[in-house]
């Protein structure tokens, strides 16, 4: 008889459904199966109206996330064989408003990201724009910032936050994290436009250092570290600034 | 629910989830959390004892006896190893947060952690010399 796995998942249908249910699929155990490759033979050969988001399969575009018994993980990158011959339970990515089935609503965290502005800022706007000029960065400059760069956005950092989830104003690990790369990249000049942000009532000083943010992280963004650095850059900058009779 | 400028097809109806006042247990990481959030009362606590002591002390040997008497009851020795147990979890903690923050090249991580516990070795060592010889 071939190996077979269950996979209990979440079920939420918005038109018929007031409450969430499970549904418990058997599917066929292949050792080299990601759970990705689990939920596609789901809606392939046993209930097509499953609805769940993934593209790259590859760990790489970030929008397979889902919680994985209990824990924030990218499907495809994680293997049926780390549970075999147990079962294994998914859910939609926690602290997130559910859609359908495994489809969280993004919408609060497009806001947050576009607010820390992920983008080069020059104080002389036309710098932005012309292409003339060349910004030469050394390997040192960049190392200050790399490690930031290989955020995908997957939000699994929002699902680990507890803080996040209890008081959902909280801009959370990843556009933090973000603001952080382009504050230490030596070409930017946006700082100061995104201090306001970063660091409000709802920004650094909210994250109580839990650090589930950087274990669930599949790109070691470490998320954790960088919000207690930005606040000693903040915690320094006010300090300064009120020697200097700013504040 | 917020709305972006260039959403077209928002939902309309979500599910939200409510988190438990228990959220704290349904993970290690999360209770581990919690037992150092809890560890800040101890650091207060024992902070608010040594100024009792300090106090006492700054009036006199006889008034430092009397007033810190209570601090050699059975109950308050415990209460003081559950404290020496906490500030410990409490300093472990932020010592290996410290490398996190500060540890960037050259210095790693590691390193910076390190250095806090040389630290606090060398400051427990000259305090243990000061109150024992001095």
């Amino acid at each position: 008889m071939a190996e077979e796995i269950k996979i209990t998942v979440t079920r939420y249908n918005p038109d018929k459904e007031a409450e969430l249910k499970t549904q418990t699929f058997t599917i066929p155990y292949h050792n080299d199966w990601s759970i990705l490759d689990g939920l596609n033979y789901i809606k392939a050969e046993l209930d097509g109206t499953l609805t769940y988001r993934w593209s790259c399969r590859m760990a790489v575009c970030g929008s397979c996330g889902m919680m994985v018994n209990g824990t924030p993980r990218l499907t495809c990158s994680t293997y049926l064989n780390e549970f075999y011959p147990g079962e294994i339970t998914i859910e939609p990515l926690a602290n997130f408003p559910i859609i359908r089935d495994l489809v969280v609503d993004l919408t609060d965290f497009m806001d947050k990201l576009k607010e820390v502005k992920p983008w080069i800022i020059r104080k002389n706007k036309s710098d932005e724009n012309d292409t003339s000029k060349e910004y030469i960065q050394t390997t040192a400059q960049m190392d200050k910032y790399y490690q930031q760069t290989l955020c995908i956005n997957c939000t699994l950092c929002y699902a680990a936050c507890p803080v996040y989830g209890l008081h959902p104003d909280f801009i959370g690990p990843a556009v933090i994290a973000l603001g952080y790369r382009y504050n230490n990249d030596s070409r930017d000049q946006g700082k100061d436009e995104r201090r306001k942000f970063l660091a409000s009532e709802d920004g650094v000083w909210k994250c109580t250092v839990v650090g589930d943010c950087t274990e669930v992280c599949p790109k070691h963004v470490d998320p954790s570290a960088v919000i207690q650095r930005t606040k000693v850059d903040n915690a320094t900058n006010w300090f300064f600034s009120f020697l200097k009779g700013k504040k | 629910m917020k709305h972006t400028d260039n959403s077209i097809t928002e939902p309309t109806k979500t599910y939200r989830r409510i988190m438990p006042n228990t959220w704290w247990l349904k993970k290690g990481s999360y209770t581990l959390f919690m037992l150092r959030e809890l560890s800040s009362v101890f650091v207060a606590i024992y902070a608010i004892f040594l100024l009792i002591r300090l106090c006492a002390l700054s009036q006199g040997a006889e008034i430092y006896n009397s007033k810190t008497a209570i601090f050699n009851s059975g109950w308050m020795i415990a209460l003081h190893a559950v404290m020496w147990v906490f500030i410990m979890y409490h300093m472990i903690t932020w010592f290996k947060i410290s490398g996190r923050i500060f540890g960037k090249k050259p210095l790693s991580p590691g390193l910076v952690t390190i250095a806090n516990y040389i630290v606090w070795v060398v400051v427990s060592v000259v305090l243990f010399l000061i109150i024992t010889k001095g």
